[in-house]
């Protein structure tokens, strides 16, 4: 046996060694949800994919789709499909995925797959409805555009599909590199409605998502992840200074480290509220405070966990885009060194393509301004 | 006197806890699971449950030769296979230096699937199912050899103040239980404010079981 063996406090059978190897070693590397939940896919597919792809680099990838069921019980699915076992499918990227259909729990573990024979996604959606799969949680991931389709309720419900695509995995964690994240976040999945994500109650009324804060707080913590593959994202991290709600790990010269820290905050127009007629306002004092709270918040765990970097985090689902509420913090978050960000959260695609500058919709508008 | 053959509220407790442990392996793809892995997971299960707050299931058992072994869970788990709850393959015969010892593959068929989707419906159920399935997702994570043998360098059985043919007692001396302690140990060697929830802490013990298989020599029954 190696290293010592002492007591964890007064007997027993421990390697103190081991156990501090193993925390450090390992920690990295612990699922983010629990095995019985079908998101926990997600993350064990980003990586998969991505050294899928890595391993590729250079040669043409085909625009073939693969398909992944989130299987309940892998045994049963292997003998009702007759479906060939792929033990540790997880650590082996050489499998040629392409065209297959693949049962697998969610770590990516135990895999069993048939042959599909589909080329499109139009198919492989028809190949599941002809087998009765069609309702199972499923992810369709194309290669090619390193995209994940990810389908809890199965492919036949549309209006519960997001697409998310895989990013290339960061080494550091630096301003830009967080920066780079967050508006991948903020481009694929905040900044117009998306359907799976329910980020709105009501986008037509700006009434949104009840626990809307709780909900971008658990979708940015799988994008982080999957953009800091060698860190760690942590989601609201109790110190004595308040919870934070993200905050990014890193291995430094082999010893875990806070790298940065992330406070989120949902500045609205009105509250949430089932009846969207209902919702009552929220005034702009009360959005100003989240901010100035925010700020003190992201500032007081910086300090305490020793991280250099500091983000406030705005998600604005406000009626009126407008940046100057920022303004209210200005000094305070250069003086304490918090990079603050404000992200727009548009309540249709209209809105937002309407608000691009040289919008078409918006130069019809000036002249129909002029001709008044 | 005729047999007694009514099944007590404690044996229906164990039978159902059993049933949600197989269900675990189904999930996690480890199904049929060797009998004797199946007794060292009962006990590992019993160990770390309160790492999950939970109640443990049965806090004692014998230091035997083989291994853990439960004369309790081997009967409830014939019972489950007659009943058709649980399903019984590679039933074997076999001798080795301890004796005449008799080896079995459990899974889980299809009525003791059905059953556990109901039973899983009450609040204490599901949070012993939510561990279990969470044990049976690390144990399944580790390499062939180690799932034989982790019970065995377990911080609890590998007591060395425990021999063979000792009963070990995690239950009422809860002092005892040096596998929940250890797995609070973990943190230690994470900068200070690093939290670890259960689930962290339960993945991370396994591993370091893992580990310690790796670097220790341990005596074992095999019927892989």
């Amino acid at each position: 046996m190696t290293g010592k063996i002492a007591p964890p406090a007064s007997g027993g059978g421990v390697d103190l060694e081991i156990v501090a190897e193993t925390a450090i070693g390992d920690v990295d590397d612990l699922p983010n949800d629990d095995s019985k939940s079908p998101m926990a896919i997600l993350l064990p597919l980003t990586r998969y994919l991505w050294r899928w792809i890595e391993r590729r680099e250079g040669s043409a990838i085909s625009d073939v789709p693969v398909l992944f069921l989130f299987s309940e019980y892998p045994r049963n699915d292997s003998q009702t499909f007759g479906a060939i076992p792929h033990a540790l499918f997880f650590a082996d990227p050489t499998h040629e995925i392409q065209g297959r259909i693949y049962f697998s729990n969610s770590q990516l573990r135990l895999a069993s797959s048939i042959e599909g024979g589909f080329r499109t996604i139009d198919e492989a959606v028809l190949f599941l409805k002809k087998k009765g799969l069609d309702t199972r949680t499923a992810v369709i991931a194309q290669p090619k555009l390193r995209t994940l389709l990810w389908c809890p309720n199965g492919v036949s419900d549309e209006m519960r599909s997001l697409e998310f695509e895989v990013p290339r995995p960061l080494a550091d964690v630096s301003r830009q590199t967080v920066d780079k994240g967050l508006l991948h976040f903020h481009g694929h999945h905040a900044q117009v409605p998306d359907s799976e994500l329910g980020l709105w109650h009501d986008a037509k009324t700006f009434v949104p998502a009840k626990d809307l804060e709780k909900l971008i707080q658990r979708y940015l913590r799988i994008v982080l992840q999957a953009f800091f593959r060698e860190g760690i994202v942590v989601r609201e991290l109790n110190l004595k200074a308040g919870r934070v709600d993200l905050a990014i790990w890193m291995k430094l010269q082999g010893v875990q480290a806070a790298a940065c820290v992330l406070e989120l905050k949902v500045l609205k127009s009105r509250h949430h509220s089932r009846v969207p007629a209902k919702a009552s306002r929220c005034s702009n004092a009360a959005n100003e405070a989240a901010i100035i709270k925010g700020l003190d918040q992201v500032s007081e765990t910086r300090i305490e966990l020793g991280s250099p970097l500091a983000f406030l985090c705005c998600y604005d689902a406000r009626e009126k885009n407008d940046k100057s509420i920022m303004s209210c913090i200005s000094g305070p978050a250069s003086k304490k060194n918090v990079h603050c960000r404000r992200y727009y959260m548009y309540n249709s695609k209209e809105a937002y393509r309407r608000a691009q500058p040289g919008s078409a919709y918006k130069v019809s508008n000036r002249s129909h301004v002029r001709k008044k | 006197m005729a047999d007694d053959y009514s099944v007590s509220r404690a044996d229906l407790g164990r039978r159902v806890w059993l049933l949600l442990l197989l269900d675990g392996a189904e999930r996690a793809g480890v199904a049929p699971v060797p009998q004797t892995h199946l007794h060292r997971l009962v006990f590992l299960a019993n160990a770390l449950s309160p790492v999950y707050e939970l109640p443990v299931e049965d806090g004692k058992v014998l230091k035997y030769r083989r291994g853990p072994f439960y004369p309790d869970i081997q009967w409830d788990l014939d019972r489950l296979a007659v009943s058709g709850l649980a399903q019984i393959s590679d039933i074997q015969y076999i001798e080795d230096e301890f004796g005449w010892w008799f080896t079995a593959r459990y899974g889980l068929r299809d009525p003791g699937i059905r059953l556990v989707k109901r039973v899983v419906g009450q609040s204490e159920m599901r949070a012993a199912h939510r561990f279990l399935c969470e044990l049976m997702v690390c144990y399944g994570d580790l390499p062939q050899l180690a799932q034989l043998e982790a019970a065995l360098v377990d911080a609890t059985y590998s007591d060395p103040e425990q021999h063979i043919d000792d009963v070990i007692d995690f239950a009422e001396w809860r002092q005892r239980n040096y596998s929940v302690e250890t797995t609070q140990l973990f943190a230690k060697s994470l900068p200070p404010r690093f939290e670890l929830n259960e689930r962290d802490r339960l993945h991370l013990y396994v591993r370091y079981l893992g580990r310690m298989v790796g670097r220790t020599k341990v005596g074992s029954g095999s019927d892989g």
